[in-house]
């Protein structure tokens, strides 16, 4: 059951790390599940005219923070389009498939690297959208919570290449957090079949989808 | 003709090496060798040449690349056993800090890479 009215659009908190970070959060509710099998489903997805088209975009520090007086150093407020709706549509035939059906919990940080801005291509974005609302709802069927997202780059300079990886942070043993990898691996599996070979190639050739634990101490080596 | 070298020789000595002195070196070397291991089993189940792996991407991305497509999961958790070695071979200091604590880092090589060899094993 649709627990409230997507937003037509999502206003979120933009804060900007010194640290060479953009840190995006989203205080507004976002996807989450609500695991009863699916007899309404037409009635539970909202209507094509609430759904929003998804506009991300990297904030530019020097255009977006602030001025005057009363201004927050270090945080402001922005029209960041990542909208809910958006990616509700787009992740819905996932839904679906798996009989999961969405309802409104809060999201994690997200937090793109400054230096993944270059590689947030329009495409790049359309596949991490929903790999986002995609992992929320997996950890909250598997019970586990995502404390934060990260987008960063990676460079191999072995082979020369660029990508992107997508990294869940979760609150999780090792062993939980490999499971639920697992199963993350396969919804996106079923996902990834959906979509169109060019669209789909990008998850794997350009982007990577990690999940990290906290480390246990080792040895302190 | 030489008998051809076991890829798993490199798991064992990659745990043999952790489960000595521990030192940063030790865990930079355990991890590589780990990711090596994975790295050739797959290479040699998807039998892929040198020519394919160049045009797609390069030595490891393509491995990378070809397990992911046939499971998100296993080819993501190769992935980072793969962004572990190039951190234990090319980062003086942490390029996240996820991976500044090498035993850690080991661990989680470890237990990544016994849980994809069996499926990396049945790759066809």
């Amino acid at each position: 059951m649709v627990t409230a009215q997507l937003p037509a659009s999502v206003e979120e908190r933009v804060g900007f790390d010194p640290d060479a970070q953009l840190l995006i959060t989203v205080p507004k509710p976002s996807i989450g599940v609500e695991e009863e099998p699916l007899s309404h489903e037409a009635a539970a997805r909202p209507s094509e005219g609430a759904l929003t088209k998804p506009t991300w975009r990297v904030l530019e520090p020097e255009r977006d923070t602030p001025t005057g007086a009363g201004a927050d150093v270090g945080e402001w407020r922005a029209q960041i389009g990542m909208a809910v709706g958006g990616i509700w549509s787009a992740a819905w035939p996932t839904f679906r498939a798996a009989e999961i059906r969405p309802k409104l919990l809060p999201a994690p940080r997200l937090v793109i690297e400054r230096q993944a801005k270059a590689l947030l291509t329009s495409r790049v974005r359309e596949v991490i959208q929903p790999l986002v609302a995609i992992a929320q709802t997996q950890a909250l069927r598997s019970h586990l919570h995502v404390t934060s997202m990260v987008v960063r780059p990676f460079v191999d300079p072995d082979d020369d290449s660029r990508e992107l990886i997508l990294e869940i942070h979760v609150s999780a043993l090792p062993a939980q957090g490999l499971a639920y990898w697992d199963g993350l691996g396969a919804t996106l599996n079923t996902y990834r079949d959906t979509l169109p070979a060019a669209t789909a190639a990008i998850l794997g050739d350009r982007v990577s989808v990690h999940v990290v634990w906290p480390s246990s101490d080792g040895n302190g080596v | 003709m030489a008998m051809a070298f076991n890829p798993l020789d490199f798991s064992n000595l990659a745990r043999t090496l952790a489960a000595g002195s521990a030192s940063e070196a030790v865990y930079r070397t355990a991890v590589g060798r780990l990711y090596y291991s994975l790295h050739l089993v797959a290479r040699d189940r998807l039998a892929l040449t040198a020519k394919q792996m160049k045009k797609e991407g390069g030595y490891h991305k393509a491995v990378v690349n070809r397990v992911t497509k046939k499971d998100v999961a296993t080819g993501g958790q190769l992935d980072l056993l793969r962004v572990l070695r190039i951190e234990a071979d090319y980062h003086l200091q942490p390029s996240s800090p996820q991976f500044a604590n090498w035993g850690a880092n080991y661990q989680t090589a470890d237990l990544i890479a016994t849980k994809i060899l069996p499926r990396i094993q049945r790759l066809k």
